[in-house]
C-alpha cells in the first residue's frame, strides 16, 4: 500500500491507496472507499465511488490537483511538512499573492512591531499592505521596488525578537 | 438572412471596443447582433483572449501595463482612426469614465458611446455631482469635498466618525476606506491617496459620513440626444466586499412600487438636470426607514447591467449604440414592465481563503453552465492565462425566473455546474453566500458579507472526494501532465512510501 498525504484548504488527509482489479481501494478517515476511474477526455472523468457514479473534472497545475465534482471545486496539494499554509505564509511576511512590490517601508536591522506595515504589493489594481505577523527585526530585504514577485515569495526576511 | 425580413439599419458601420475581458466580449456580441463590424484592442498578454478572437479586426496596443495599453488614450484613438471605426465603446473601468478620453474621441471625429466629456467630468466628480443633487432636491449624505489632509481631518471630526474615504474620480471601490478611529485617519487617507493615484492618476479624496447597515440600490437610466430620458427600474447590489459588488439583483427585495416611483423619479430629475445622454446609473444608499441618499452617478454601462436586461427585456448595449448614433429612444421604453426576477454572481479569480487575494494563472479546464434562463457573460477560454495586470473578474452568471426564490435556486444550480480549474475562484464562496438564510430572506445590507462571512473557509471535502483525489493522484498524472512543464514530482516520491 502506498500512502498519500493530501492537503485541501487547511486540512491534511492521509490516504492509503491499494490497486484493486479495475479500481483503487482508498483507505481514508478509517473508511475504505472503492474508486473506479474512466477517462472521458478534456479533463472529465467518470468515477464510480462505492458503486455510485460521479462526474469529475480534474486538472494538474504543477503538483496541485484541481478537482470539481458534485457542484464544488477543490484543490489538493501534497503535504510534506506538518506546517499549514497559513503558518508558512506568516513566518516571513510572504507575498500573499503574485504582484508588484510598489513600496518597501522598512530597512534591514529595523525593529518592527506586530502588525506594522512592511511593504506594499499591487496586484490586479488592488493595493495590499503586508504587515509583520509579530514583533521582529528585519534581517534582509529580498525584493526591490518595481519587482514582480510570486505568491509566497519572501520579500522581507524577519528574525524573531528575543524577549 | 431570410428573404423578406427587413432588418433595421445598423447604427454604425464599425465600432472599436476599448476594453478587454467579459465586457469587451459582451459589447462585441451586441455589435454583431446589430450588423456592426468590430475592432478589438489588446495588450500583448491578451493576444489570444476571447474578445480578440470574436472581433472582426484587432489592434495590439502594446505592453501589458494598463498605461501602455487599455489606459493609453493616444494609441486607442490612433487604432480607431487607422481601422476607420466610426465609434468607440469604452465598456466599464479603464477609460470609461475618463472625460479626456471622451474628448479625444470627439476631437478625432469619433463617436464616444456614452455621455459627453463635459457631463462625465461634471458627474464623475462626486463632489460636483453632490452639489447638483442638492440643487435639484435629491438627498445626499453629509460629507466634505476633496481638500488637503488637514482640512479633511477637521471635517471628519465635524461630520462624525465613522467616516468613509473615497476617490473623487472613478469608481469600483478603489481607494475606499472606512475610518472608525480618529487616530487612524491620516494613515488611511495617505493609503487611499496612493491607491487612487495609481488607478486614476489623480489623488483627490473626499469624505462622507458612514451609514450603518444601509442597502445599496441603484437606478438604471437611458437618455437620448433629443432630451428624452427613461428609467428601467432599480437593482440591489448590497452584497459587497470592500465596496466591490459580488451579487446583484433586479428588482430589489426592499423596494415596493411607491418607493420605486420616488427613487426612479429622483434619478431622472438628476440626469435631466445634468443634460445626460446615453446609459447611466444613479446609485443610492437606502436606510432601514426607507430613506434614500444619493451616492454617485456611474456615467457608463455597469458590470451588473444584465439583471436589468433580463427583467426589463431590453438590450442596454443595443440602446447605447442607437442613442450614440443619434436615434431617439423607442417609445416602448417609456412603458417598460419589470417581469420576474434576475440575480447575478460575479466570478473572480481570487482565493477567498487567502483574504481574497487575486489568483492569476492558466485556465486548465473550463465548462460553462447551460440552463434555460441562465446567461453567462464570460471573458475567458480554456488554456488562457489569467493575467496579473488586470481586474480579476472572469465572468458573470445571471439567472432569471418568475420569482426571487426560483431565480436564486437556478443561479445556485448554474454555479454548481460551473467548472473552472486552474486559478482559485470564488465559486464555493458564492454558493455559500447564496444559501445563507438572510440572503434567501432578502435581509441585505452593504455589511452582509463582513457580518455573516468574516472568515470564510471552504467546507472540508467528504472522505469520498478525498478518495477520488487520491485515486486520480495515483492514476491520471502522466496523461494530463502534458499541459505543464513540471518540476521534480513529490507525488512520485510519496508513492514509494509504505505504511508501517
Amino acid at each position: 500500500m502506498s500512502v498519500l498525504r493530501l492537503r485541501c484548504g487547511g486540512v491534511v488527509f492521509q490516504a492509503g491507496v491499494v490497486p484493486s482489479g479495475r479500481g483503487t481501494v482508498v483507505r481514508v478517515g478509517g473508511r475504505e472507499v472503492l474508486v473506479e476511474l474512466r477517462d472521458l477526455g478534456e479533463g472529465a472523468w467518470e468515477a464510480t465511488v462505492d458503486g455510485a457514479r460521479w462526474v469529475v473534472h480534474a486538472a494538474w497545475e504543477g503538483e496541485v490537483l484541481h478537482l470539481h465534482t458534485l457542484g464544488r471545486t477543490y484543490s489538493f496539494s501534497p503535504a510534506r511538512e506538518s506546517v499549514t499554509r497559513g503558518e508558512l505564509a506568516s513566518a516571513d511576511a510572504r507575498a500573499p499573492m503574485p504582484g508588484v512590490v510598489t513600496r518597501i517601508l522598512v530597512a534591514p536591522g529595523q525593529q518592527v512591531a506586530g502588525g506594522e506595515a512592511l511593504y506594499v504589493l499591487e496586484a490586479m489594481k488592488m493595493e495590499t499592505v503586508v504587515r509583520s505577523p509579530r514583533p521582529a527585526r528585519v534581517r534582509r530585504i529580498r525584493a526591490q521596488v518595481g519587482e514582480q514577485v510570486e505568491g509566497g515569495a519572501v520579500v522581507v526576511e524577519l528574525e524573531a525578537e528575543e524577549a | 438572412m431570410a428573404r423578406g425580413v427587413k432588418s433595421p439599419r445598423p447604427p454604425f458601420a464599425k465600432v472599436l471596443v476599448a476594453n478587454r475581458g467579459e465586457i469587451a466580449v459582451r459589447v462585441i456580441r451586441a455589435c454583431r447582433e446589430l450588423g456592426v463590424r468590430t475592432v478589438a484592442v489588446y495588450s500583448e498578454v491578451d493576444a489570444a483572449s476571447p474578445h480578440v478572437l470574436l472581433a472582426d479586426e484587432a489592434v495590439c496596443l502594446g505592453a501589458n501595463e494598463p498605461a501602455e495599453s487599455y489606459l493609453n488614450i493616444g494609441r486607442i484613438v490612433d487604432a480607431a482612426r487607422r481601422t476607420r471605426a466610426e465609434a468607440v465603446h469604452p465598456g466599464y473601468g479603464f477609460l470609461a469614465e475618463n472625460p479626456e478620453f471622451a474628448h479625444a474621441c470627439r476631437e478625432a471625429g469619433l463617436v464616444f458611446v456614452g455621455p459627453s466629456a463635459e457631463v462625465i467630468a461634471a458627474l464623475g466628480d462626486k463632489d460636483r455631482a453632490r452639489k447638483l443633487a442638492d440643487e435639484v432636491g435629491v438627498p445626499t449624505v453629509p460629507g466634505h469635498p476633496p481638500a488637503d489632509d488637514e482640512t479633511l481631518e477637521r471635517a471628519a471630526h465635524r461630520v462624525g466618525f465613522p467616516v468613509l474615504l473615497k476617490a473623487a474620480a472613478g469608481g469600483g471601490g478603489k481607494g475606499m476606506r472606512v475610518v472608525h478611529d480618529p487616530v487612524q485617519f491620516r494613515e488611511a487617507l495617505h493609503s487611499a491617496r496612493r491607491e487612487v493615484r495609481s488607478a486614476f492618476g489623480d489623488d483627490a479624496v473626499l469624505i462622507e459620513r458612514y451609514l450603518e447597515r444601509p442597502r445599496h440600490v441603484e437606478v438604471q437610466i437611458l437618455a437620448d440626444t433629443r432630451g428624452s430620458a427613461v428609467h428601467l427600474g432599480e437593482r440591489e447590489c448590497s452584497v459587497q466586499r470592500r465596496h466591490q459588488k459580488v451579487i446583484e439583483e433586479c428588482p430589489s427585495p426592499a423596494v415596493g412600487p411607491e418607493l420605486r416611483a420616488r427613487l426612479c423619479e429622483a434619478a431622472l430629475r438628476l440626469v435631466r438636470a445634468a443634460g445626460y445622454v446615453n446609459a447611466g446609473t444613479v446609485e443610492f444608499l437606502l436606510d432601514r426607514e426607507g430613506r434614500f441618499y444619493f451616492l454617485e452617478v456611474n456615467t457608463r454601462l455597469q458590470v451588473e447591467h444584465p439583471v436589468t436586461e433580463m427583467v426589463a427585456g431590453v438590450d442596454l448595449v443595443h440602446a447605447q449604440l442607437r442613442v450614440a448614433a443619434g436615434e431617439p429612444l423607442p417609445p416602448s421604453l417609456a412603458e417598460v414592465t419589470l417581469r420576474g426576477h434576475a440575480v447575478e454572481a460575479r466570478v473572480y479569480a481570487e482565493d477567498p481563503e487567502q483574504g481574497f487575494a487575486p489568483s492569476p494563472g492558466r485556465i486548465l479546464c473550463l465548462r460553462e453552465p447551460q440552463l434555460p434562463g441562465v446567461r453567462v457573460d464570460s471573458g475567458i477560454r480554456a488554456g488562457q492565462r489569467v493575467p496579473v495586470e488586470y481586474d480579476p473578474i472572469l465572468s458573470k452568471v445571471v439567472a432569471w425566473a418568475p420569482d426571487r426564490e426560483a431565480a436564486v435556486a437556478k443561479l445556485v444550480q448554474a454555479l454548481r455546474d460551473y467548472v473552472i480549474l486552474g486559478p482559485r475562484t470564488n465559486l464555493n464562496f458564492l454558493l455559500d453566500v447564496l444559501s445563507h438564510p438572510d440572503f434567501l430572506a432578502g435581509e441585505l445590507s452593504t455589511h452582509f458579507l463582513e457580518e455573516h462571512f468574516p472568515a470564510w473557509r471552504a467546507p472540508e471535502p467528504e472522505e469520498e472526494v478525498v478518495a477520488v483525489a487520491a485515486a486520480l493522484a495515483t492514476r491520471s498524472r502522466p496523461k494530463t501532465a502534458a499541459m505543464n512543464v513540471r518540476p521534480p514530482d513529490p507525488w512520485d516520491r510519496l508513492h514509494g512510501a509504505h505504511l508501517p
